[in-house]
C-alpha cells in the first residue's frame, strides 16, 4: 500500500464541508417533525453537534491536566504501568512476512 | 434443570473442557454456544419450568420475549468470542469463559431470585479467570478488586433478596420497584454490575487488565446481564433515568482523555449503558424494546471494537494511543472492521447502532423526558469524540507510528468479519431483531427526518473534529494513566488507614486511663472509709443493721407504688 500523506485529514476538509453545506441546505427544506423544544429552531442538530463536540474536547484539556498520573501511580507493577505478556502477542512485522511469501512464489 | 437448559450445556462443557486437548478445547468452546442457540429456541415462548428445591419453587428456564432476546445474543456472542479466541490454549481461561457465558445466560434465564443469585455470583467467580489468565501481577490484583466489588454485589443482592423474602413470602422475580429496603437492596446490586454513577470504577479497572481475548469476554455479559435484571424488576423507575443520563454524559468526558484505548471503550461501554438505563427508566413498551435493542446491538459493535483493538494489541504490544497510527497500511481488514464497529456505535444509518439508539431517543421525546434526551443526544456526540473518529483515526489513518505490524490472524479476522457483517445487517434489514425485542414493534428507523438529523449530526461532529485537529487544539496522547473513584479505595484509604490505626490507638489508651483513674480514685475513697478506726471499720450494733435494713425495704417499697 502506498505512503499516507503526513495529514490525511486534510484531504477530508472539503468534502466534508460540502457535505455539510448540503444537509444545511436540506434542512431548510424538509420538515424535521420536531418533538422537543429547541429542536425546531433552524439548524439545531448542526450547531448542537458542533457546540457540544468543541464543548467536551475543551473540557476533557482541562480534565487532561487535572486528571492526569504517570503510568506508575499505584506502582510500577500496577496494569496501566506493566508491558502485556510476551507469550499472550504474536508480533509480527508484516513486510518480511510478505517478502517471504514473495520468496516462496 | 434439564441438561439440555443452555446454561446446563455451557457447564457440562465446562466440565469436559479439563480433560480435552487444546484443539479439542478450542472447538468444544465453539460448538457449545451453537448448541446453546439450538436449545433456547427448543423452548416454547412462554414457557416457565419450576422445580421444588426445600420448598422454594425455584425456575432455571423462564423463557420469555425479554430473556429470549438476552440469551440469543449472549449465546451469539460466545460464539463470536470463542472464534475470535481460537488461538488460546489456556484452560484456565477457556474454562472461565465457558461457566462465565453459561452463568450470564442462566441468570437471564432465572425466573425466581435464588436462581437469580446463584447465577450472579457465578459470574462473579468465572469471570474474574479472565483477567487472573493474564498472569501478571497487575492484573491479579486488578482481578481481586473486580471479584471483591463483583462479591459485594452478590452480598446485597442475598440481603436484598432474604429482606424482599421476609416482606412479602415470595422469592419470584418479576416487577420489584424500589418499594421497601429489600428491594432497595437488590436495586443497588444491579447497580454496582450495571456500572451506575460513583459504582462504576470496577470496570473501567477491570476491563482494560484481562486478557486480549478475555476483554472481549468481558465486554458481553456482566453489564448485559445488569441491564436485563433492571428491565425485568425496575422497569419505569424514574430514578433510573436519570442515572442513565449521568451514567452516558460523564462517561463520554472520561472515555476522551484515556490513553489506553482498551480502557477509552471500557468507559463508552458505561455511556452505551446510560441509554440502556434511560430507556428502562422511561418504561414504556417503545423504551424496553429500545433498551433491549440497544444491549444487542452493543453486544456486537462493542465487542467488535474490542475485538479490534485486542488485535492491534495481539500484533504490536500496546493498545496506548500515544504508541500507535497509521497502522491501517498494514492491517486494512483490522482497520475495516473497526470503521464498521465505530459507524456503528455512532448510529451512521445503514449500521446498527442507528436502528436501535433511535428507539431509546423517540421514547425519550414522546413521553415528555427533555433532559434525558438532551442527555442522550449529547452523549450521542461525545461517541463520535472519543471512539467513532478518534480510535480508527488515531490508530488506523493518523500519524504514522512507524509500526507496520501484520494483519490479524485468519480465525480473528473470521471472528471481526462475520461481527462486523452482523451490524451491518441488522442496520440495513432490522426486522429479525425488532422480531426478537419483547414488544411489537411500530417503529421506523428509516424516516428522512431522522436520515437528515442524524447525518447533520454525524457531519458537523467531523467539522469540528478535523477543525480542532488543524487549528491543533486536540490534546496530543501521552503515556499517562487517569484518577477515577477507585482512588478511594487503591489510595486515600490505604494512605489513611495508618491514622486512623494510630487515633483509634490513642482514644483507646485515654480510655484505659480515664477508667484506671477512675478505679484508682474509687479504691483510694473505699480505703479511706474503710480505715483502721474509720467509719465502716468501727463495730455496728445488730439493732443498727436491723434499722438500716428496714429504711432500706421501706425506700423499696416506697418506690414500688409509684
Amino acid at each position: 500500500m502506498a505512503d499516507m500523506p503526513t495529514k490525511p485529514i486534510d484531504k477530508l476538509f472539503k468534502p466534508v464541508l460540502i457535505a455539510c453545506g448540503v444537509l444545511l441546505l436540506l434542512d431548510l427544506v424538509i420538515d424535521r417533525h420536531p418533538k422537543v423544544p429547541g429542536e425546531a429552531l433552524p439548524f439545531f442538530y448542526a450547531i448542537i453537534a458542533m457546540a457540544t463536540f468543541v464543548g467536551v474536547i475543551f473540557a476533557c484539556r482541562w480534565l487532561h491536566d487535572v486528571l492526569q498520573r504517570p503510568t506508575d501511580f499505584y506502582g510500577a507493577d500496577a496494569v496501566d504501568a506493566e508491558e502485556y505478556p510476551q507469550d499472550g502477542l504474536d508480533r509480527v512485522d508484516a513486510a518480511p512476512a510478505s517478502a517471504s511469501r514473495r520468496q516462496d512464489s | 434443570m434439564s441438561l439440555f437448559a443452555p446454561p446446563a450445556i455451557y457447564l457440562v462443557a465446562a466440565l469436559i473442557c479439563c480433560f480435552l486437548p487444546r484443539r479439542g478445547r478450542a472447538v468444544l468452546l465453539l460448538a457449545v454456544p451453537v448448541a446453546g442457540l439450538v436449545s433456547i429456541f427448543s423452548y416454547a415462548p412462554g414457557v416457565h419450568e419450576v422445580v421444588q428445591v426445600l420448598g422454594f419453587e425455584l425456575s432455571f428456564v423462564r423463557m420469555d420475549g425479554m430473556a429470549r432476546t438476552f440469551a440469543v445474543i449472549f449465546s451469539i456472542a460466545a460464539a463470536l468470542a470463542a472464534l475470535y479466541a481460537f488461538h488460546v490454549h489456556d484452560r484456565l481461561e477457556q474454562i472461565g469463559t465457558l461457566v462465565y457465558a453459561g452463568s450470564a445466560i442462566g441468570a437471564v434465564l432465572a425466573g425466581d431470585l435464588i436462581t437469580l443469585f446463584l447465577w450472579w455470583e457465578a459470574t462473579a467467580l468465572a469471570s474474574v479467570f479472565l483477567m487472573w489468565a493474564r498472569r501478571t501481577t497487575g492484573a491479579m490484583a486488578t482481578g481481586m478488586r473486580y471479584l471483591i466489588i463483583q462479591v459485594l454485589s452478590g452480598v446485597l443482592l442475598l440481603t436484598g433478596l432474604l429482606l424482599h423474602y421476609y416482606d412479602t413470602g415470595s422469592i419470584a422475580f418479576d416487577q420489584l420497584g424500589v418499594v421497601s429496603p429489600g428491594t432497595a437492596f437488590i436495586f443497588v446490586a444491579f447497580g454496582i454490575k450495571c456500572a451506575f454513577p460513583l459504582l462504576h470504577n470496577w470496570l473501567a479497572d477491570a476491563y482494560p487488565a484481562g486478557t486480549i481475548t478475555g476483554t472481549v469476554v468481558l465486554s458481553i455479559f456482566t453489564t448485559k446481564m445488569a441491564v436485563y435484571a433492571l428491565a425485568r424488576g425496575y422497569a419505569g423507575t424514574e430514578m433510573l433515568i436519570w442515572i442513565g443520563s449521568v451514567m452516558a454524559l460523564s462517561a463520554t468526558f472520561l472515555a476522551v482523555i484515556q490513553n489506553d484505548l482498551r480502557r477509552t471503550l471500557s468507559y463508552s461501554l458505561i455511556g452505551q449503558l446510560g441509554f440502556m438505563v434511560v430507556g428502562v427508566g422511561i418504561g414504556s413498551e417503545l423504551a424496553l424494546n429500545g433498551a433491549m435493542a440497544h444491549a444487542f446491538c452493543s453486544v456486537l459493535y462493542q465487542g467488535l471494537l474490542f475485538m479490534c483493538m485486542g488485535t492491534v494489541l495481539y500484533r504490536t504490544g500496546t493498545s496506548k494511543a500515544s504508541e500507535l497510527g497509521g497502522l491501517a497500511r498494514t492491517m486494512p481488514i483490522t482497520a475495516a472492521c473497526c470503521l464498521v464497529g465505530a459507524a456503528s456505535i455512532s448510529a451512521v444509518p445503514l449500521f446498527s447502532g442507528f436502528v436501535s439508539k433511535s428507539l431509546t431517543l423517540s421514547a425519550a421525546a414522546y413521553d415528555g423526558h427533555y433532559f434525558a434526551w438532551y442527555a442522550l443526544l449529547i452523549a450521542s456526540i461525545g461517541v463520535l469524540c472519543h471512539t467513532a473518529i478518534r480510535i480508527p483515526y488515531t490508530v488506523f489513518f493518523g500519524e504514522d507510528s512507524g509500526k507496520r505490524p501484520a494483519e490479524a490472524p485468519v480465525h480473528m479476522r473470521a471472528a471481526m468479519i462475520v461481527t462486523a457483517a452482523l451490524c451491518v445487517v441488522i442496520g440495513v434489514y432490522p426486522a429479525p431483531l425488532y422480531a426478537l425485542l419483547p414488544f411489537e414493534v411500530d417503529y421506523s428507523s428509516y424516516t428522512v427526518a431522522h436520515l437528515l438529523t442524524q447525518l447533520q449530526m454525524l457531519a458537523f461532529a467531523g467539522l469540528s473534529y478535523i477543525w480542532l485537529m488543524r487549528r491543533g487544539l486536540l490534546t496530543a496522547d501521552k503515556d499517562v494513566m487517569f484518577l477515577d473513584t477507585d482512588i478511594v479505595y487503591r489510595r486515600w484509604l490505604p494512605a489513611a488507614l495508618p491514622a486512623v490505626s494510630s487515633s483509634i490507638t490513642a482514644v483507646w489508651h485515654a480510655f484505659q486511663n480515664l477508667c484506671l483513674g477512675a478505679l484508682s480514685f474509687a479504691y483510694q475513697r473505699v480505703e479511706k472509709v474503710a480505715a483502721p478506726g474509720a467509719i465502716l471499720a468501727q463495730g455496728w450494733s445488730v439493732g443498727t443493721m436491723m434499722f438500716v435494713v428496714i429504711v432500706v425495704m421501706a425506700v423499696l417499697l416506697f418506690a414500688n407504688l409509684l
